[in-house]
Formats: C-alpha cells, structure tokens, sequence
C-alpha cells in the first residue's frame, strides 16, 4: 500500500474521535436548510467550519507526540504531509 | 550474513548550544545495548538520527548493513519503538490502537499482538490516555513484538515505572534476544536495569562519546578509589575522574591499570553508576 494512503488511513483514526462534532455539523446545516437559509450560504459556512473542525489533526499530533509515531513507522514526510492535506481537504 | 545490526560510524549533528559529536557503536546481533548518560547528554538525539526523524550532518548509520537513509522504508519495517511516553491517540482503545498501526507493517501478526494483550493483561475497552504508565508501555512494546520487529529501540522505556513493572519489562527484554536474532538499543539512566541485562554499553556525555563497548570490559576498565586526604598526592589527583574531597577523606573513579599504584587508598569495583556520575563529573579529568 502507498504510503500516503496509510497516512491518510492514520489520519481518519486519529481524527475518528472528532466523529460526533462532525455529525453535529452536519444536522447544524441540515436544520438551517430546513429553515430555508440559502444553499451557498449554508455551503460557504459548512466548508469554513468543516476546514476549520479538519485542523485539528495538528492540534492532536501534537498533544499526542504523534511526530515519535510517524518518525518510528515506515513513511516518509512528502506522504505525511501529503496524507494531511488529503484530510484538510 | 549481517554481524552488526547497528552501527553508527563517526555521526555529528550540531544544533544552536548543542553539538553531538563523533558517534560510534556497534550493535552486534542478539545482543542488547545500553546507552547511558546524565540528561540532556545525546542519548535522544542519538536515537532520532538512527531513526532518520533529525539529519546527521555528518558520519554513517547504518541498521541492517543498509544505509538508514537510503532504505529508511525497509529498514523500519524491521525496528519497534518504545518511547518514554506513549505516541498513540488518548482517545484509542486497544483496537483502534491495532488498526492504525498495522496498516504500516507488512508482518504483522493479529494473533500475536492479541497474544501479547492477553499476556500483559492491558485492558481491551479502555482508552490509551487512560492507562498507568506501566500499561501504556506495555502496549508500545506489544505493537513493537506483533510486527517481528529485529532490532528494539527503547528511549527510557524505564524512567517513572515501579520496581515490579520494571522488572517485568527487563525480563521481558532478555525473553525477547533468547533466539539471538534480535538485538536492543536501550536507552536510560536507570543504570541498574542495564547491569541486569545489557552486554553492551555506550557512554556519552555532553555530547560526546566517552565509551562504547563490552559491559565487562567496562566494568574492568575502572576502579573507585578512596582514601584519606593527606595520601591525596598531586599526581594522583591528576589522574582521578570526578574527584570528590571532604574532611573525611576523598573519592573518585581511576583507571584501573593505574589502580595499582595507590596502595594507602580503598580499591573498590566501580558500578556503571559510580562510572557515569565520576565522568559526568569527571570534565577534563576524563
């Protein structure tokens, strides 16, 4: 397997507990859309929190020292990096 | 047919107030390794250049007979590491712990990491941040065991565990070079873990490297003296390694060629301890 599509796989574990706060955001917008907000209202708002909700794989990495993790397995940083960017976007 | 498992030949790396300087070791296979020294010496350091997570700015590390560089991928595929802190998510239980991390090892065994979490008694429900300190290295070393890793690097895997666990985790290390095709690096300055199980040891000091080499010739290498002031003569104090004086009388390390010399003082066997603190201590005695 590429070693990017392990980091990502790594990545969506280490985000999974993040799972719920997702969900709530989700049904956040669904409420809005019920409400009858604006489709790219609602879609400009859901993007900004979601990216902002996708960051926090760094805030984890680093209250977990998941740089020793990373430095101990088989990937190099171009696919660290790379698998991070696939998440936040 | 590989002798080393690990060698680091002449490795520098310089950062802003700290230069790790001239490395060199081997680590022949199914032995195991200390590697001992005061805190803030370069054992760290040390490891994250063997793991390729800093660059050396000089020498050559080479694991398995291969460059640690070049075949970086291959290389770890074949090294468990043990932290001094766990490196998992807090919120993982055992489960997710073994899904995250298989993924990057292509021998890993389910049953024996199931083998090693029955064994060690770690709790399957429970999150990682839960656990004692004692659990969560245990779990790191299962992780390092499930992939059949050859060569355990282990960064004071030791410090802040009880005597009970220690011990376990000791004899647990001596279980696991029983075959003598594994090997450890073993990293701490808890010196009494690795008069129990290291044949092997690595000094260093400041950055710099003060032995390396057999356990016993280090042990044979170096005498304590003590004796009373007044048989204190300038050349012998020349020629002692971190010199204590009080008014009962004076204390310090000594070649042990030398030892001989000195028939008016105590000879006694120096520990690893006595030996790091002294040359700790020790500066330009050295």
């Amino acid at each position: 397997m590429n070693g990017f599509i392990k980091m990502a796989k790594l990545d969506f574990a280490t985000m999974k507990s993040q799972f719920w706060a997702y969900l709530s955001l989700v049904a956040i917008i669904v409420l809005f859309w019920t409400m009858g907000s604006s489709v790219v209202l609602l879609c400009t708002s859901g993007a900004w929190f979601t990216a902002l909700m996708a960051i926090n794989i760094f805030a984890i990495q680093e209250k977990n020292g998941l740089d020793r993790l990373y430095g101990s397995v088989s990937v190099k940083l171009k696919e660290i990096v790379l698998g991070h960017m696939f998440l936040c976007f | 047919m590989i002798d080393n498992y690990l060698e680091l030949k002449g490795v520098s790396k310089s950062f802003p107030g700290f230069k790790l300087g001239n490395i060199s070791l081997s680590l022949p296979k199914g032995y195991i390794m200390g590697l001992v020294g005061p805190n803030g010496a370069g054992k760290t350091t040390t490891i994250q250049l063997i793991l390729n997570m800093l660059e050396k700015d000089t020498g050559e590390i080479l694991v398995f007979g291969k460059d640690n560089m070049k075949n970086e991928n291959a290389i770890k595929q074949d090294i468990g590491v043990v932290f001094d802190s766990i490196f998992y998510v807090d919120s993982w239980t055992i489960k997710d712990t073994e899904k995250a991390v298989s993924i990057f090892y292509e021998e890993w065994s389910h049953d024996v990491f199931n083998e090693m979490v029955k064994r060690f008694n770690l709790p399957q429900g429970k999150k990682v941040g839960e656990f004692s300190r004692g659990m969560q290295m245990k779990l790191m070393l299962a992780c390092a065991f499930s992939h059949n890793a050859k060569l355990l690097i282990l960064d004071e895997p030791t410090s802040g565990l009880d005597p009970v666990i220690r011990d376990e985790f000791l004899e647990i290390l001596q279980e696991y070079i029983k075959d003598g095709e594994r090997s450890v690096l073993f990293s701490t300055h808890i010196t009494t873990d690795l008069e129990r199980v290291a044949d092997y040891i690595t000094i260093i000091n400041q950055g710099k490297l003060v032995y390396t080499g057999s356990m016993e010739d280090l042990m044979g290498s170096y005498r304590l003296i003590k004796g009373r002031v007044r048989d204190l003569t300038v050349e012998l104090e020349k020629s002692i390694i971190g010199l204590r004086k009080t008014d009962m009388g004076f204390e310090g390390l000594i070649d042990a060629k030398e030892a001989t010399k000195y028939k008016n003082c105590v000879l006694d066997t120096a520990t690893i301890d006595d030996i790091v603190i002294r040359i700790s201590k020790g500066g330009a005695n050295q």
